[in-house]
């Protein structure tokens, strides 16, 4: 049942001041939620470990402070612990950084202000690997830490201008999100939406007017209604195979037309990996894919946190025909997390009736039935679309696209069609 | 060598016993309790507690802010709160089965910082199954006395609730602080081994708080005070228990910190007590641990014990282990 640490708890009645190999007990209760039992293994590999394996003991340390620190209310151990961790090997930056975050979570600005600082001299020294992920992503989380905790000791613009360079570095996607959040709250610089450009490009080849907006892999629902005020629509349609986005969709907007499925190129059921925590950004990377050769977050990110699930699946063509929509399709936006090309199959001929797509995709595969964005491109190339904007919400690898069908086109059609200019 | 190298060795086994983080938070599972029932079922008390032992061995280079040895409780949450579920194990010495005792029904609000009772050893007198340990949250400064919990099992529901509670008086000294470790004798109902030697049995009573000394016999002489441990087990001609043996010692800034080892002790049938480990010896070597079950099953004897105050383990001793460590305790 716990083989794992079976096996090992042998090894170690026979060789038990082994500091590696505690530590490989405490990494194995630590998988099954038993913190207790992983801190009493960690704290043996700190101090049997302390001549021989300084990383082992750097690693074993800031656990026991994250072990700490799920059992809650434990404040003055977990803080003491990271502090120990960094008085071990001061010039790693991994406990420079936990420390950090750990006070800027509990509010403590000016330390956490003083720890990313501090953190950030040392992360261009080559160091020993670590035996383990003790979630330090890299240099940028210490800049992340120290722009976020600048803004509340009195640094705004240094704050500002911080985010605006971690913007055009490859981060990964929760510190992404955070950071435009946390842009919103710069009042001096207007917050452009995402979405934007769909507002701008369906006003600029249609109308002011969209009535009907769908959103695939709606999330909250959030994005369907920014679509539906500023496009003036009286029609929303809102999909989700994740349940809890349904019903926090449904609570939300309970006028818009909330379905509870996957939508794929097949009618029937699919296999779907919902992403579990509080982290909107992060459950919003729920997908019918699981997270093994996720690129952002990295697949660590995931472990423990994805539920495998049943869910129904749908054609689009098979779900417009079930609502008794045979009219024309304003806007629709696909945010399926790598499953855009299964989606587009899916509409089958009614793809033809979609005035203007917005499609995330993506640059590098993520799993063996991943469609990137080269061949999505294509596709829609193919099908009678023009590629009107190009956007990089979430970094290099991820580009959000702004398509309109050329056929349906009633403003500036000589934008797509060199024949009507002559 | 420690007595799980040595047990596994010679064709023993250890399996850890773990219910799942979600029951319990992930804090710790320990001193377990093994009981062998009339109708084969392994069953077992598991202690669960609401804090984290935090112990730096060694050269305690990497001590808490309160000291090498410190339990980690809510920092909000002054108590050290035990609850203790009852499990059920399979043949592999796996836990199949678990429910938290429900104590719901003789719960009075408690007025000391340790609340619960502690290190309950499993027990089955005249029919009725019993959890038998020291509570100590009834008066303002923690006195605390041996406890013998009725517990009523439905082994169809899994379900187990606590029926009847009785506070054991100290039989001679009532005005002692703290009564803890007292060893049932697994065949001889309300019997207890409450000092190792000299020997001091003493007898309680289920139905009213009574308790009297039955005897004290001198028997062999040990130079380190053996505490209990586990219940008293008949092996043969013997009775055998785990007891355990405390150095408690301060480092150079007054703080605490310990040592528990254990021994091996061996009884005739007159609780004369006739044989102990000549050297003490650990389960993991761990600097805490702690015994409070043992039972024979299929002629070896399992021994449950605790790691650390957050680790729960059952280990399997060979029979010819068991024989060796009894002649060694006797011919000493």
């Amino acid at each position: 049942m716990f083989k794992a640490i079976d096996d090992l708890i042998i090894e170690l009645s026979k060789d038990p001041f082994n500091p590696v190999l505690s530590f490989k007990i405490a990494v194995e209760y630590e998988k099954v939620g038993q913190t207790a039992a992983a801190v009493s293994f960690y704290l043996r590999t700190a101090e049997y470990g302390f001549y021989t394996h300084p990383e082992y003991v750097y690693a074993a340390l800031l656990k026991s402070a994250q072990c700490f620190e799920n059992q809650k209310n434990r404040e003055s151990t977990v803080h003491n612990l990271f502090l120990k961790a960094i008085a071990h090997l001061p010039t790693r930056p991994e406990a420079w950084f936990l420390l950090a975050r750990y006070c800027e979570r509990a509010k403590r600005w000016q330390e956490a202000y003083t720890f990313s600082e501090t953190g950030l001299m040392y992360t261009k020294i080559k160091t020993a690997p670590l035996p383990i992920w003790v979630d330090y992503p890299g240099e940028y989380a210490l800049t992340f830490e120290k722009a976020v905790t600048g803004w509340w000791v009195g640094r705004k613009d240094e704050s500002w201008e911080i985010f605006q360079e971690l913007l055009k570095q490859d981060i990964a996607h929760g510190y992404r999100s955070a950071i435009i959040n946390n842009l919103k709250l710069f009042e001096t610089r207007e917050y452009i939406d995402p979405l934007e450009p769909v507002v701008t490009n369906f006003r600029k080849h249609f109308d002011s007017d969209a009535p009907i907006i769908i959103d695939i892999g709606t999330r909250d629902g959030d994005d369907a209604y920014y679509l539906y005020k500023k496009l003036n629509s009286t029609k929303v349609i809102a999909i989700d195979a994740n349940t809890k986005a349904i019903a926090a969709t449904r609570t939300k907007y309970p006028w818009m037309t909330a379905i509870y499925s996957a939508v794929t190129h097949e009618d029937g059921q699919t296999e779907f990996h919902i992403v579990n925590g509080e982290n909107k950004e992060a459950s919003g990377t729920s997908s019918v894919f699981n997270k093994d050769k996720s690129i952002s977050p990295a697949p660590e990110y995931y472990v423990d946190k994805v539920q495998k699930v049943t869910v129904p699946s749908i054609r689009m063509d098979t779900l417009l025909s079930n609502l008794g929509i045979n009219d024309k399709l304003d806007v629709v936006k696909i945010d399926t997390e790598g499953y855009s090309w299964q989606v587009l199959q899916g509409f089958g001929d009614r793809l033809k009736d979609v005035r203007l797509f917005h499609l995330e995709t993506e640059k590098t595969s993520i799993h063996d039935d991943h469609v990137t964005t080269e061949n999505i491109t294509q596709f829609m190339l193919d099908n009678g679309f023009a590629l009107v904007d190009a956007s990089y919400e979430w970094g290099w690898n991820i580009e959000d696209q702004v398509w309109v069908n050329k056929e349906l086109v009633i403003r500036h059609p000589e934008c797509f069609n060199h024949s009507t200019i002559e | 060598m420690n007595l799980v190298q040595k047990s596994v060795q010679e064709g023993g086994r250890l399996k850890p016993l773990i219910i799942p983080a979600a029951d319990t938070g992930g804090t710790g599972l320990m001193n377990p309790s093994i009981f062998i029932d009339d109708d084969g079922d392994l069953l077992c008390i598991l202690r669960h507690i609401n804090y984290t032992l935090y112990h730096s061995e060694n050269d305690q280079r990497f001590p808490s802010i309160w000291g090498p040895l410190s339990y980690l409780h809510p920092e909000e949450d002054q108590r050290l709160v035990t609850a203790n579920y009852l499990c059920r194990l399979d043949k592999n010495l796996n836990i199949i089965n678990h429910t938290l005792i429900d104590t719901t029904k003789l719960d009075v609000k408690p007025i000391w910082t340790f609340v619960g009772e502690e290190d309950a050893r499993l027990i089955k007198w005249d029919g009725k199954y019993y959890g038998t340990g020291v509570r100590r949250d009834t008066t303002t400064t923690g006195q605390g006395r041996m406890e013998l919990s009725e517990i009523e099992i439905d082994k169809e529901a899994w379900t187990a609730k606590e029926i009847s509670r009785i506070r054991i008086p100290a039989p001679v000294d009532e005005s002692s602080y703290c009564e803890k470790n007292w060893m049932p004798v697994l065949d001889k109902p309300f019997h207890y081994i409450k000092w190792t030697s000299p020997t001091e049995l003493v007898k309680a009573d289920p139905n009213e708080p009574k308790c009297e000394q039955v005897h004290v016999t001198p028997g062999k002489v040990v130079n380190a005070d053996q505490r209990g441990g586990s219940q008293l087990i008949k092996w043969g001609k013997h009775y055998i228990a785990i007891t355990h043996e405390v150095v408690l010692f301060k480092n150079y800034m007054k703080q605490k910190n310990g040592t528990y080892r254990h021994r091996l002790c061996v009884w005739d049938e007159k609780f004369v007590l006739v044989g102990v480990s000549p050297t003490n010896w650990a389960f993991l070597d761990g600097q805490i641990e702690f015994c409070a079950g043992a039972a024979e099953y299929e002629g070896d004897l399992l021994i449950s014990f605790g790691f650390q105050d957050n680790a729960a383990f059952i280990l399997q001793v060979p029979k010819t282990v068991v024989d060796e460590m009894i002649a060694e305790a006797i011919n000493v």
